[in-house]
């Protein structure tokens, strides 16, 4: 057995770990055979670290495990892992204590899209606590597919405060990544077109309604 | 009697519930329907003949550009083939191709051809490669005529003959041919290209018919006259010809956004020739090298051209070594048309063929992914059996990991549809995973939103609600 891994063993024998549930059926547990030593021990300080802040180790660790799968080196895998971390704090201080371990990594990960916090505060504003995940994971799958963040922020939170808001969600998910396949430039047109369809305000000329902000697209380079 | 209260199961996923507008997949848990979803896209194949997944039909024109001196005309060829999956046994999935050729008429020196080919196909992973192995059979009749039989003239209409000797001219020339073929090769993929050898052996057997005008002096005179008569009759030459021929081949595919390239060199290697005295004498077979590109157009059609520096390999070589000329090498032919994918003929795996005799195909790509949402775990608790259904009938393996694997890679089983089916045990929240197809590179599951790509390839987010 080389250093390192007697080393990476004995870093997993050591740490106890936050308790994340382990043993739970989801739970994640750390397994520093799968890292190089340095990484390892790397890695378990951030972990301890979040777990000290009351944040979900699970995210981090899969993170980790990601990059581990798909091999890259250890220094951009902690890179990928302690951005992870921050915003894993930054979305808990946009959606607040109150939400979910799913919320919190999937307003992480919007946050990561380089969607702005105060867009995740308004999707948080339009669903109860523990119910906005649909919402932050479309608001992040539609900036990807090149939906400017304001108008995908003003088509989520529109969209979330309807009754069945999940589904509309999903649905405008859908038709705008199904524009985004044929040509990047339609994914907002996909967009406008369903929010005309689904939110009745926005089908009457007059409607009082929340008005959708116009497509705007960004600066030429 | 107060019963425990099951908890209400809100489960679904991002996938499933985008249903009514997307046209994606709404699986309920212990439903029955499940359908593609996302919009998939095209299946690549980097063959210029039939597609390579599901039934499939290919329309190409030709035409070749005139070649050597012998050719009067270039040839226009109009091209179908067609592939027909048969099943699997085990880990070896068999197919039935079929092509045929229609060579245009046209230009003073009328040439007509047509010719088929059927073929079984078997291949199979081994490794990380997959090797195939094919035989065929095709049949080939080429019937021909000279200018002056055409025009209505006979040969002493031309005023261009020995009015003192004999003259003889082939005026007509039927070619009857058979094929026996067989090929195996290998492939695999380097860096996202296939690359792809092979070896094929070949015997084609030829009776050529070629009636004979002869155009001589009436010697049955009973009278001396300065310019005697003169006698047209006929004859008729059968002659056959067998070739055995040996070929290696080698190609490299390649995907650049949607489109799909492949370039391949054919090369003979030996060859023996059999003919009588008066067969036609067969000119060698050149290396011959062809680019082909195929476009997708929809889900179902593509377009196709290519090009090749010689049609020998274009349609078979049963009838063409009258017009290959090995010295010159070059006698480029392209190749424009349809490919329609997708026949309501079944899904299955299939094996593409194609009109460049040569077998590759792209690896690595799914189609389509779908979720059913299964029962919970156990009462009193949220976490979900997950089936996720991978719609890559190409595919010899189909792998996922995610979080639901700790990033552990685990193979997907192919279900008897001809999807892959993995089930996973899930808790509510959201979930990254990344399939991939016989090896290649890992993607999204078509349909999945797209998590974040920290790594350098979009990640698909499932998500379980599991909200009581």
């Amino acid at each position: 057995m080389t250093t390192a891994a007697l080393l990476a063993a004995l870093v997993g024998a050591l740490w106890q770990g936050p308790d994340d549930g382990a043993g739970q059926p989801g739970a994640v547990r750390f397994d520093p055979a799968r890292f190089d030593s340095v990484t390892a021990v790397a890695l378990r300080g951030v972990l301890d670290s979040a777990a000290a802040q009351g944040l979900p180790v699970a995210p981090l660790l899969n993170r980790a495990y990601e990059g581990a799968a798909r091999r890259v080196g250890g220094v951009r895998l902690l890179a990928v892992v302690r951005a992870q971390w921050v915003a894993l704090g930054d979305a808990r201080e946009a959606l607040g204590e109150s939400a979910s371990v799913a919320e919190l990594d999937a307003g992480a990960t919007a946050l990561r899209a380089g969607i702005d916090p105060r867009a995740l505060q308004a999707v948080r504003t339009t669903r109860p606590p523990g119910e906005g995940v649909t919402a932050l994971v479309v608001l992040t799958d539609l900036v990807r597919r090149g939906v400017p963040a304001a108008t995908a922020r003003d088509a989520v939170t529109t969209l979330a405060r309807l009754p069945g808001a999940d589904e509309a969600l999903l649905g405008l998910q859908g038709v705008v990544a199904r524009g985004a396949a044929r040509n990047p430039d339609m994914a907002v047109q996909a967009l406008q077109r369903y929010i005309q369809g689904t939110v009745p305000a926005t089908r009457a000329p007059a409607g009082g309604g929340p008005a959708m902000r116009p497509p705007t697209r960004p600066p030429p380079p | 009697m107060i019963l425990p209260r099951r908890p209400r199961l809100r489960a679904r996923t991002l996938l499933a519930l985008g249903a009514a507008g997307t046209g994606l997949a709404l699986p309920r848990p212990g439903g029955a329907q499940d359908r593609p979803v996302g919009t998939a896209p095209m299946a690549p194949a980097a063959m210029l003949g039939p597609v390579a997944h599901a039934p499939s039909l290919a329309v190409l024109g030709m035409a070749s550009v005139a070649q050597g001196s012998a050719s009067v005309a270039p040839n226009s060829d109009l091209w179908m083939g067609a592939t027909q999956p048969l099943g699997r046994m085990g880990r070896v999935a068999v197919a039935a191709l079929g092509s045929g050729r229609w060579q245009v008429p046209g230009g003073a020196g009328v040439f007509t051809a047509a010719q088929g080919q059927l073929a079984v196909r078997a291949r199979a992973q081994v490794g990380s490669s997959r090797i195939w192995s094919a035989v065929g059979y095709g049949m080939a009749h080429g019937n021909g005529a000279t200018a002056p039989d055409l025009l209505g003239m006979g040969p002493a209409a031309l005023g261009a003959v020995n009015m003192e000797g004999a003259d003889t001219t082939i005026s007509r020339r039927v070619d009857v041919g058979t094929l026996g073929r067989a090929e195996a090769g290998v492939l695999s993929r380097v860096r996202g290209v296939e690359v792809a050898v092979g070896f094929a052996v070949e015997r084609a057997t030829r009776i050529t018919t070629q009636t004979l005008t002869i155009d001589q002096p009436d010697d049955a005179s009973l009278f001396p006259v300065a310019q005697p008569e003169r006698v047209l009759s006929t004859q008729t030459l059968r002659t056959l010809q067998r070739r055995d021929l040996a070929t290696a081949m080698a190609s490299l595919g390649f995907t650049t956004h949607r489109t799909t390239w492949l370039v391949s060199v054919t090369a003979p290697v030996a060859k023996w020739i059999t003919s009588d005295a008066l067969a036609p004498t067969p000119r060698p077979v050149p290396t011959v090298a062809s680019v082909a590109v195929v476009q997708p157009v929809t889900q179902w059609l593509s377009l196709v051209a290519a090009a090749a520096s010689s049609p020998v390999t274009v349609g078979g070589t049963m009838l063409r070594d009258d017009v290959t000329d090995g010295r010159r090498g070059m006698a480029p032919v392209v190749a424009l048309g349809v490919r329609v994918a997708r026949l309501p003929l079944g899904r299955h795996a299939d094996t593409p063929s194609g009109i460049l005799g040569f077998e590759t195909r792209t690896m690595g790509a799914v189609d389509a992914a779908t979720l059913s949402l299964g029962a919970p775990l156990a009462a009193g608790t949220d976490t979900l059996r997950v089936i996720l259904l991978v719609d890559a009938p190409r595919a010899e393996s189909v792998e996922l990991m995610g979080d639901a694997t700790e990033w552990l890679v685990r193979s997907m089983q192919r279900h008897p549809s001809g999807r892959w089916r993995a089930e996973l045990v899930l808790p509510p929240g959201v979930h990254r995973v990344m399939i991939r197809a016989d090896r290649g590179q890992w993607v999204a599951p078509p349909g999945l939103p797209l998590g974040a790509d920290d790594y350098g390839a979009p990640v698909g987010m499932l998500f379980i609600d599991g909200r009581r």
